[in-house]
């Protein structure tokens, strides 16, 4: 087992690698002459080729990727194109607010996905299953901006209850941190719950037709306690896999819920930059967000070796 | 669920099946309707501007009232469906059909080829399908075809890990090993076994990822991101909504309901589909 999770550690070292690879071709190389996006359209050709020897972009490829790579290994993630400043500092700054109202959210997801998807998948024959089934879906149908949206409009504008939007740091002002927090993660979280409890019900069925729940219930357990001996263990795996691909799109819901209740998290720095057309900036942003879903996913990786003995022996 | 009346629930679970199954047809007719509709005719122009016309509140001419620049809210859905439904199934095609193969042919083949597949569907999961049409949209600017290529790109992971995972079961079954036995290649066991056996996977897989262009498509647009003005799209029309949320709050319902009916008709659609065709949901007691 030891064996299995240094291999998936060197898995993820080497996925790592190769996506700030991708990261670095998608953003620095893909585009094209950085010197003329910076200087615009009625820049002479003279300007820019000053502008590429300035910024280093008459060096080969490897070596601009090598320096880059350095940059980000020391935290300052090079120079923005337009502020000249290192990136790093404000990077830092947005992923932890980032990070805060993504776990948050995913906490709400799992406290609503998981006994909402078991019931809906033990009552699938009830009327009572029937309403909760149509719920998730209504649930699902809603995306999370526009969640947030109503909810704004509901608690903020009507109600009066809870700001409608900003950020308050916790270490100034927990009660004023928890106000801030509570409605763009009920709308991020309760979108990903509503998809995840899809997944939790159609895993939960699966399991229930398989022979060793047959065996289970012939042994005379009844249902609820064969699911719970049984099954829940082995409906654990596809939906691990689907929160896995939920956290990717979580992570990126929350770029747009920034957006909606201006948090000044890593989805908000990302749109500055991208309406600025600062792509060094992008570029390091992008690297954070994508090394973010590599490190989740690891940890999912982790938690399938573990409930899952037959994985353990795949090498 | 006791083993007494197998029939009778049986029977039920199959009329229910049918019952989503018509409610998403009926919605999704209602999105393709307003689509083919608006290519000839809606009640007024929606591309235009009215000063004239600005934040009128629902009535018998505007039946959804107009927004801030004049516009008829309700000419502006129907001719946003348009957009909703070309960005669904371009992106969700390009999604099957690099997905599919790829998750099956990993399935099947565990070992260097499976490990090499899946490091790649690994860092592409990495950059999620918004994320992709964000960096597009800094790289090329915004436009449908950048966004329908990017949401294709992006969603292709999801069918390939659903598939393979699929495959990964479907592969220690006894009718595969009896296959394998009989000499039958790996192509005859992908199309005959594997595929058939996970297309109720798919299916729902595939109504999901519409539904998931759909929203996506309109939170592009709302970042500004997605489908150029004047052009309709549901998601500006929520951006746009943003600003007037303390006069008219009404505009921010209209394009939602929309979103809505159009990512609640596919999923239905899914289930329906699923309920139907998956023989083990029939004889399931």
């Amino acid at each position: 087992m030891v064996l299995v999770i240094l291999r998936r550690i060197g898995i993820f070292a080497t996925t790592g690698i190769v996506a700030s690879i991708v990261t670095f071709l998608l953003l620095a190389i893909l585009p094209g002459n950085a010197a003329r996006i910076a200087l615009g359209v009625q820049a002479t050709e003279a300007d820019v080729a000053a502008q590429a020897t300035a910024i280093g972009l008459d060096r080969p490829a490897v070596v601009r990727y090598l320096d880059w790579i350095g940059h980000v290994l020391v935290g300052d993630f090079g120079t923005s194109a337009v502020s000249r400043q290192p990136i790093g500092p404000d990077i830092a700054d947005a992923l932890g607010i980032t990070v805060i109202l993504v776990l948050a959210s995913v906490v709400l997801a799992l406290l609503f996905a998981i006994p909402f998807g078991i019931l809906t998948a033990i009552r699938q024959r009830g009327p009572d299953g029937a309403i909760f089934s149509s719920i998730s879906q209504i649930g699902v149908a809603v995306p999370g901006f526009l969640a947030g949206l109503l909810l704004v409009t509901v608690f903020a504008v009507t109600l009066r209850w809870l700001p409608a939007g900003g950020w308050v740091d916790p270490a100034d002002d927990f009660s004023g941190f928890i106000e801030h927090l509570i409605l763009p993660a009920i709308a991020l979280g309760s979108v990903q719950g509503a998809v995840l409890s899809r997944y939790v019900r159609s895993a939960v069925l699966d399991v229930m037709r398989d022979d060793f729940m047959r065996t289970a219930r012939a042994k005379g357990l009844g249902t609820a306690r064969a699911l719970f001996r049984h099954g829940l263990r082995n409906a654990a795996v596809p939906v691990m896999t689907v929160l896995g691909l939920q956290i990717a799109t979580l992570l990126i819901g929350a770029v747009v819920i920034e957006r909606v209740f201006s948090i000044p998290g890593l989805g908000s720095l990302l749109l500055d930059k991208v309406a600025l057309r600062d792509l060094p900036a992008v570029q390091g942003i992008v690297l954070v967000l994508v090394v973010f879903v590599l490190v989740l996913n690891f940890l999912v990786d982790l938690a399938f070796t573990v409930i899952d003995p037959r994985l353990r022996s795949e090498s | 669920m006791t083993a007494i009346r197998p029939a009778k629930s049986s029977r039920r679970a199959v009329r229910g099946g049918d019952a989503t199954l018509r409610v998403g047809l009926v919605l999704i007719g209602l999105v393709v309707l307003a689509a083919v509709v608006s290519l000839w005719w809606t009640p007024f122009d929606p591309e235009g501007v009215f000063s004239d016309l600005i934040l009128l509140p629902p009535g018998a001419e505007h039946l959804l009232g107009t927004d801030s620049f004049g516009r008829d809210v309700f000419s502006s859905l129907l001719r946003g469906a348009q957009i909703s439904l070309l960005v669904g199934t371009v992106a969700v095609s390009i999604a099957a059909v690099l997905g599919v193969p790829f998750g099956i042919v990993a399935g099947m083949n565990r070992g260097r080829l499976d490990q090499f597949l899946m490091r790649g569907n690994d860092i592409s999961l990495a950059f999620p399908a918004l994320l992709l049409a964000i960096i597009f949209g800094a790289i090329y600017g915004a436009g449908t075809v950048t966004a329908m290529v990017a949401l294709g790109i992006g969603t292709a992971p999801a069918f390939a890990l659903i598939s393979r995972s699929g495959t990964r079961q479907i592969m220690s079954r006894e009718y595969v090993l009896a296959a394998r036995a009989a000499g039958k290649n790996g192509l005859f066991i992908g199309v005959r076994h594997v595929l058939p056996n996970i297309s109720g996977m798919l299916i729902v897989q595939a109504s999901v990822s519409f539904g998931i262009a759909v929203l996506a498509e309109a939170a592009l647009s709302y970042l500004g991101l997605g489908t150029p003005p004047p052009t309709p799209s549901w998601g500006r029309m929520l951006q746009d909504a943003q600003g007037y949320l303390f006069i008219e709050p009404l505009l921010i319902v209209w394009p939602g309901i929309a979103i809505a009916i159009a990512v609640l008709g596919f999923n239905l659609l899914g289930d329906g589909l699923r309920d139907r065709f998956d023989p083990r949901m029939q004889v399931k007691r």
